[in-house]
């Protein structure tokens, strides 16, 4: 068992199957510097509970052989992800950082897929974004980057 | 989404279309998608066939014909576009397009005629220096993005002219079957901003047909009246002409074909009363062509029945050459083949043998029947200024 520590000093023990899921703390262990605990100073308890409970999910999925188990898992993948923007890009931020590259394709795409669609608008309106283009710098770069319009 | 990597990532899984509105979004995000790196990166993962352009050619006449109409292959979401190169000096003749970039040469007559790569993504474009584009020429692009040696800032293309020209005749030699033509060959590149006349040349009396160079495996390819490949290695600078994979004297009824590319190999299509065959280009030495995909006139109707109707009749009905085909395989790409059949323009995809209308004819002017030019577009970021 491992025990990982919180910016905001939450423990969670895991598993050691389920902690090299995390590689940044994988290549700790392997290369020694991983004492009784070992901290994560970039993630709060909250984050870290939901990336914790997403490799643990996924680890239990990797050793069952069942065929059903590839769409229940994107099923639950789906709703992992249901969470508010904010939780969203933090989890991000975690996965970035403990270097979890299948949470991070999971959750960069969900974002792509949030954008996908909108106008700029729209988008700013999504992510609150400061529009800084005066109106005409704006006019100017969407009539270079209209493709195609008519 | 503060962090760039992190927006980067994001934006890496987003269609060019969309990573275009991005950039008006606000300046950061402008300066991210413009970013050289990202761009670089961003080229490296295949783009899909957005649509087609054509261009029509008058039948007899030898005078350019300005208009160039864009046909996208989603018609479901969009329509016909006709000021795609307005961005453009002036008025283009599209003579080829590769992984996003497009060449052109300006409409004849002209002051100071020139040939132009441009992106119509960006509407960015630049001349050839050192250039006078003629009309019996035929041209070809080549640009690679996944060849990213040297400078990351620079998009590096070439272009390779190829010419037809007569051998000096001995007098004495009167064997008929020698070729008495040859094609040369130039080759511009843009990291030199000069044309260089290739030492090679091709013994071949065939005539260059639809004009258009195709770029698959490194290689120039552009179809002959002889219905055979003329192939230009343009890295090692080697030609040499690729039989057709079916004898087309076998037919009663004129076949027609085209070629194109798709997952990186040449294909040759050909439509004639056997109905559709589609071969891919194994090896260039050998001529080795293998058989890809191939449905009977009968077997297309039936697919796709509300489209096509009594259709092996009216392939047959063709007299001659100077007729025109009922069925004309325009641009193949991806595995979708872009043809006219009768008066209507069908988008046809051989992995899931179904058909769709794109357009009509006439929505494309009143010339387009007689040998139009029509290029796959897939879309770009490449800056080229």
């Amino acid at each position: 068992m491992i025990t990982l520590r919180s910016f905001d000093d939450e423990t969670f023990d895991i598993d050691e199957t389920v902690a090299v899921e995390l590689q940044t703390i994988k290549h700790m262990m392997e290369d020694g510097c991983a004492g009784s605990e070992i901290p994560v100073p970039n993630v709060t308890g909250k984050i870290l509970a939901k990336v914790i409970e997403y490799c643990k999910k996924h680890v239990e999925s990797g050793k069952a052989e069942e065929q059903g188990t590839s769409d229940d898992l994107k099923a639950w993948d789906a709703d992992f992800v249901k969470v508010d923007q904010a939780t969203l890009f933090d989890i991000i931020l975690a996965a970035n950082y403990l270097d979890i590259k299948s949470l991070l394709d999971l959750t960069c795409q969900t974002v792509a897929d949030m954008i996908k669609g909108k106008t700029p608008e729209e988008i700013r309106r999504a992510f609150c974004i400061k529009n800084d283009f005066t109106p005409e710098e704006e006019e100017m770069v969407r009539r270079e980057n209209q493709w195609a319009f008519e | 989404m503060e962090n760039d990597d992190i927006c980067m990532d994001v934006f890496s899984r987003l269609p060019i279309e969309t990573l275009l509105g991005l950039k008006c979004v606000c300046k950061r995000w402008h300066g991210i998608v413009s970013d050289r790196s990202f761009v670089q990166d961003l080229s490296q993962r295949p783009e899909p066939l957005v649509g087609f352009f054509f261009q029509e050619r008058y039948q007899w006449a030898g005078e350019d014909i300005r208009s160039i109409s864009f046909i996208p292959a989603r018609m479901e979401d969009t329509q016909l576009k006709q000021t795609i190169f307005s961005f453009l000096p002036e008025d283009v003749v599209v003579l080829g397009s590769c992984n996003g970039l497009v060449c052109c040469r300006s409409v004849f007559p002209s002051p100071f005629p020139s040939i132009i790569i441009c992106n119509p993504s960006n509407k960015q474009w630049i001349k050839l220096q050192k250039t006078r584009p003629d009309k019996e020429s035929s041209y070809g692009l080549a640009f690679d993005p996944s060849q990213s040696d040297g400078d990351r800032d620079m998009t590096n293309f070439k272009v390779v002219r190829v010419s037809q020209a007569q051998t000096d005749m001995d007098d004495d030699d009167d064997d008929d079957d020698d070729d008495d033509s040859y094609f040369s060959f130039e080759i511009y590149s843009s990291e030199a901003g000069a044309w260089k006349k290739s030492k090679e040349v091709c013994q071949c009396n065939d005539k260059l047909f639809k004009n258009k160079g195709v770029f698959a495996g490194g290689k120039l390819h552009w179809l002959t009246d002889e219905d055979r490949v003329l192939s230009f290695d343009v890295a090692n600078e080697l030609s040499w002409l690729i039989s057709s994979p079916f004898p087309t004297t076998h037919f009663t009824v004129i076949p027609e074909m085209c070629i194109g590319e798709s997952g990186g190999r040449l294909h040759y299509t050909m439509i004639s009363e056997d109905g559709l065959h589609v071969w891919a280009l194994e090896d260039h030495y050998d001529s080795n062509w293998s058989l890809v995909h191939t449905a009977t006139l009968e077997a297309l109707e039936e697919e796709n029945s509300q489209l096509l109707i009594n259709t092996r009749e009216r392939v047959s009905q063709r007299a001659s050459i100077d007729s025109m085909p009922w069925i004309d395989p325009l641009a193949f790409k991806d595995g979708l083949l872009l043809m006219r059949v009768s008066t209507k323009i069908m988008l046809y995809c051989i992995e899931t043998k179904k058909m769709k209308e794109l357009c009509k004819v006439s929505q494309l002017g009143r010339n387009c029947i007689f040998g139009p030019l029509v290029i796959p577009y897939s879309m770009s970021l490449a800056p080229l200024t």
